[in-house]
C-alpha cells in the first residue's frame, strides 16, 4: 500500500484520549489509526506514506520507551512525540535523546499537538524522500562493474586520468571510458556532482 | 452523748435496722421490750430478711410467737420454713450452763453462715441480756465490741436489748459506748441516743466522701480532658501520617488527574474544531462534547476521592463496604504501581457483609498497608513485582482483608518492631503508618498482623467485625 496521505499513530491505553485524539485529526482531515497497546500497534498491518506515532510513555505490558526501542532495532523510521502523565524529567531525557521530536506532557492543547504532528509527518516525509533517494543511487551504484567502482573511488579523491592508469595498470583511454560509464550510470552531470553523490552514498553504505 | 428525736410510735424501731446497724435499746416493762421487737421481727420478715430471735427472761418462747403472730398472721409458716427462729438465750449465750464470749461468736458466726445462703434479703438478729451477770459484764463489752469490727460490710442488723432495770450508770455508758446508737422508751415514745463518737464518725465520713466525690469530679474532668487531647492530638497525627502518605503518592495523582484532564482539553479541543467546519459537523461535535463531561467526570470524581483523605475530620462509624474502600483506594494508587512496575491483583470476596467504621480511617489504613507492599518490592529485580490484595469472610463475625506482596519480606529482627511509633525502615519514613493502621483496626475491633510468604515477600491481614444484621 502506498499513497502520500500521511497517518498518524495514536498509542495510549486511555480510550477517552484515544477518542479526543482520533476526533480532533479527524476534524483537521488527518488520518489516524490508534490502539490501547504497544503490542496492538507492533501487529497492526502498516500504510506506506508519511506518518508519526503519539505515544504515551506509560504503557501497561510494553512501555512507549521500550517500544521506541524496539521500532529503532528493527530499523522502522517513525517519529514519535510522547505524551505523559509524569513531569518526569530523566524519562524525557531518555526520550528525546533516543530521538524522539517531541515531549508533551498532559493534558497539552490540541492545537500543539496538531502543531508537533505536522512538523513530524513534515521531516518524516523528508526522511522517506532522503530515504528514496539513497535507494536510488544505491541501485545506480549497483550497476556499476568492479573495474568502474575501482575507477570511480579514485576519480572522487581527485587523481588524474594518468594516474589512475598507472595505479591500475590499464591505458589512460581505457580509464577515460570506464569514467564516462561510471558518470552516465551514476546520472552525475559533472566531477563535482559525483563528489557529492558519492558522499551521500559512502554515509549510509558500508565500505567496499 | 446527744440525743435526737426521730418519728414516735415502735414502727420506727424495724427502719432502725439498717445494713450493719449495731445498736441496743434499754427497756423498763415486758411490753415495751415486746413492742419493740414485734416491729423489728415483723420488718423483717415483710423485707424477706431471715430473723434470729433470742429470747431470755421475761419473756419466753411462747409469749414471744404470740406477739408475733398477731402482728404476723402468717407466721406459722413462716416458721415452719425457718425463715424467723425463736430461740432461747441459754442456747446461744449459755451453752454449758455458763457464757463463753468466743463460743458465743463461734455460735453466731456457724449460725449466720448457715443462712447466708439461702438467698435472704439479709439477716436480723436480736438478743436479750436479763441473764447477764456483773462478772460477764466485761467479756460481754468484749464480744460486742468484736461485733462492731465484723458487722461493717455485711447485709446484717443487730439490735442488742437490756434491762434499764438490770444496768447502773457504768453499764449504760458501757453499752452506749459499744453500740453505733441507742434506743430508749422515755415520756411514753421512744428516743435515739447517738453516741458523740458515732456522730464524729459519721461527719468525718460525709467530709471524706465529699472530699472524695470532689476529687473524683476533678480527676474525671482532667481524664476528660486528657483523653480529649489525645483523641484529638491522634486525629491531627492520622492526618499527618495520611497527608504523608499522599505526599509520596503526588507524583502519581498527579497522573491519576492529568490523565481525564488530557481527556477532556482533548476532547473539547475537537468538539471546537468540528463546529467551526464547514459545514459543522454536529454528530462529531456532539459524541466528543459527551467525551469531554466523561473525563471532567473521572477527574472529579478523583479530586473527590483525595480531598476526603486530606479533610480534617472528626471520625464517624457507618456502615462501610470494605471493597468499595478497596477499590477507592486502588484506583489512587494504580498509577503509582504502574510506575514501579508492581502489578496489582485483587480477589474480593463477593456479598461481604459491612463493617461498621469510618471509611477515612479504614481507606487510611488500605492505603498505608498498599504503599508499603509497593515500597518493599522497589528493589526487587530478580521475580516479578505482586502485590495481592484479598477480602473474603474470615468467620461469620469477620472478615479478613490481607495484603500480600513479593518484596524483601520482614527483617526476623525487626519483625517486633515494626508497629512501634516512629520505628521506620524507609529512608523517608516517619515510622507512624503501621502503629496508626494497627490502632486503626483495632479501634474498629479488629486485629492487624504480619505473616511471611514464601517464596519472598509478606502478607499483612487484618481482621474487621461484620455488622451482621444488615445482610438479612
Amino acid at each position: 500500500m502506498s499513497d502520500d496521505s500521511p497517518t498518524v499513530f495514536v498509542i495510549d491505553d486511555d480510550p477517552l484520549i484515544r477518542d479526543g485524539v482520533r476526533s480532533l485529526f479527524g476534524s483537521v482531515g488527518v488520518r489516524v489509526l490508534t490502539f490501547g497497546s504497544a503490542r496492538d500497534f507492533l501487529r497492526s498491518t502498516r500504510p506506506d506514506a508519511p506518518a508519526c506515532l503519539v505515544l504515551d510513555v506509560r504503557l501497561p505490558d510494553l512501555s512507549g520507551l521500550d517500544l521506541q526501542r524496539e521500532l529503532r532495532e528493527s530499523g522502522i523510521h517513525i517519529p514519535i512525540i510522547f505524551i505523559t502523565g509524569y513531569g518526569d524529567i530523566p524519562m524525557s531525557v531518555e526520550a528525546m535523546k533516543a530521538g524522539a521530536v517531541e515531549f508533551l506532557t498532559k493534558p497539552f492543547r490540541g492545537q500543539d499537538l496538531l502543531d508537533a504532528v505536522q512538523g513530524a509527518i513534515a521531516r518524516d516525509r523528508d526522511a522517506r524522500h532522503e530515504r528514496a533517494e539513497i535507494a536510488e543511487l544505491r541501485q545506480c551504484f549497483d550497476t556499476l562493474s568492479r573495474r568502474e567502482r575501482e575507477v570511480l573511488d579514485r576519480v572522487v579523491t581527485g587523481l588524474l586520468n594518468k594516474q589512475i592508469a598507472g595505479e591500475l595498470g590499464i591505458s589512460e583511454l581505457t580509464v577515460k571510458t570506464h569514467r564516462a560509464h561510471v558518470m552516465e550510470k551514476m546520472r552525475a552531470e559533472s566531477l563535482a556532482d559525483l563528489v557529492r553523490i558519492t558522499g551521500r552514498l559512502r554515509s549510509v553504505l558500508p565500505r567496499g | 452523748m446527744e440525743t435526737e428525736m426521730r418519728k414516735p410510735g415502735t414502727d420506727v424501731i424495724g427502719d432502725m435496722a439498717t445494713w450493719g446497724a449495731h445498736f441496743c435499746l434499754f427497756y423498763e416493762t415486758k411490753q415495751d421490750l415486746l413492742d419493740a421487737l414485734i416491729s423489728y421481727c415483723k420488718s423483717g420478715l415483710e423485707n424477706e430478711e431471715y430473723c434470729l430471735w433470742i429470747v431470755a427472761e421475761p419473756v419466753t418462747i411462747e409469749e414471744a410467737k404470740e406477739a408475733l403472730k398477731d402482728a404476723v398472721p402468717d407466721l406459722e409458716r413462716y416458721l415452719a420454713d425457718c425463715r424467723v427462729e425463736i430461740v432461747p438465750a441459754s442456747d446461744i449465750f449459755l451453752q454449758g450452763g455458763k457464757f463463753d464470749g468466743k463460743r458465743v461468736a463461734d455460735t453466731m458466726t456457724a449460725k449466720l453462715a448457715s443462712v447466708s445462703g439461702k438467698g435472704y434479703a439479709g439477716v436480723r438478729v436480736t438478743g436479750d441480756t436479763s441473764w447477764l451477770t456483773k462478772r460477764d459484764w466485761s467479756h460481754f463489752c468484749e464480744l460486742e465490741e468484736g461485733i462492731n469490727e465484723m458487722i461493717g460490710n455485711q447485709r446484717l442488723a443487730l439490735l442488742c436489748t437490756y434491762p434499764l432495770a438490770g444496768c447502773g450508770a457504768f453499764e449504760i455508758l458501757d453499752t452506749v459506748r459499744t453500740h453505733q446508737f441507742v434506743l430508749a422508751r422515755r415520756h411514753g415514745s421512744w428516743v435515739v441516743l447517738e453516741s458523740a463518737a458515732l456522730k464524729r464518725a459519721k461527719a468525718e465520713i460525709k467530709l471524706l466522701n465529699e472530699e472524695l466525690e470532689r476529687r473524683v469530679v476533678e480527676r474525671t474532668s482532667e481524664l476528660m480532658k486528657a483523653s480529649e487531647a489525645l483523641r484529638e492530638a491522634q486525629a491531627e497525627l492520622a492526618r499527618v501520617t495520611r497527608l504523608t502518605a499522599m505526599g509520596e503518592l503526588t507524583a502519581s495523582i498527579g497522573h491519576e488527574l492529568n490523565q481525564p484532564l488530557a481527556g477532556a482539553v482533548a476532547n473539547s479541543d475537537a468538539c471546537l474544531a468540528w463546529l467551526s467546519s464547514q459545514p459543522p459537523n454536529l454528530d462529531e461535535a456532539r459524541a466528543a462534547a459527551e467525551r469531554t463531561v466523561e473525563a471532567t467526570t473521572r477527574a472529579t470524581d478523583i479530586v473527590r476521592r483525595i480531598r476526603v483523605l486530606f479533610k480534617k475530620a472528626a471520625p464517624e462509624k457507618m456502615r462501610v463496604n470494605i471493597n468499595e474502600v478497596i477499590e477507592e483506594t486502588l484506583a489512587l494508587i494504580r498509577s503509582e504501581a504502574l510506575r514501579k512496575n508492581v502489578s496489582l491483583q485483587t480477589e474480593l470476596g463477593s456479598q461481604l457483609p459491612p463493617v461498621l467504621g469510618d471509611r477515612v480511617q479504614l481507606q487510611q489504613v488500605m492505603l498505608n498497608l498498599i504503599i508499603n507492599g509497593i515500597e518493599a518490592m522497589s528493589r526487587v529485580d530478580d521475580w516479578p513485582r505482586q502485590l495481592r490484595i484479598r477480602s473474603a469472610r474470615h468467620d461469620p463475625n469477620q472478615l479478613l482483608v490481607s495484603i500480600g506482596d513479593s518484596g524483601v519480606g520482614i527483617d526476623a529482627q525487626v519483625i517486633d518492631r515494626i508497629f512501634e511509633p516512629f520505628y521506620t525502615t524507609k529512608p523517608q519514613g516517619i515510622g507512624m503508618g503501621l502503629a496508626i493502621s494497627r490502632s486503626i483496626i483495632e479501634a474498629h475491633g479488629g486485629r492487624l498482623w504480619p505473616e511471611a510468604n514464601t517464596p519472598n515477600g509478606a502478607t499483612f491481614q487484618c481482621t474487621l467485625p461484620a455488622e451482621i444484621e444488615s445482610v438479612q
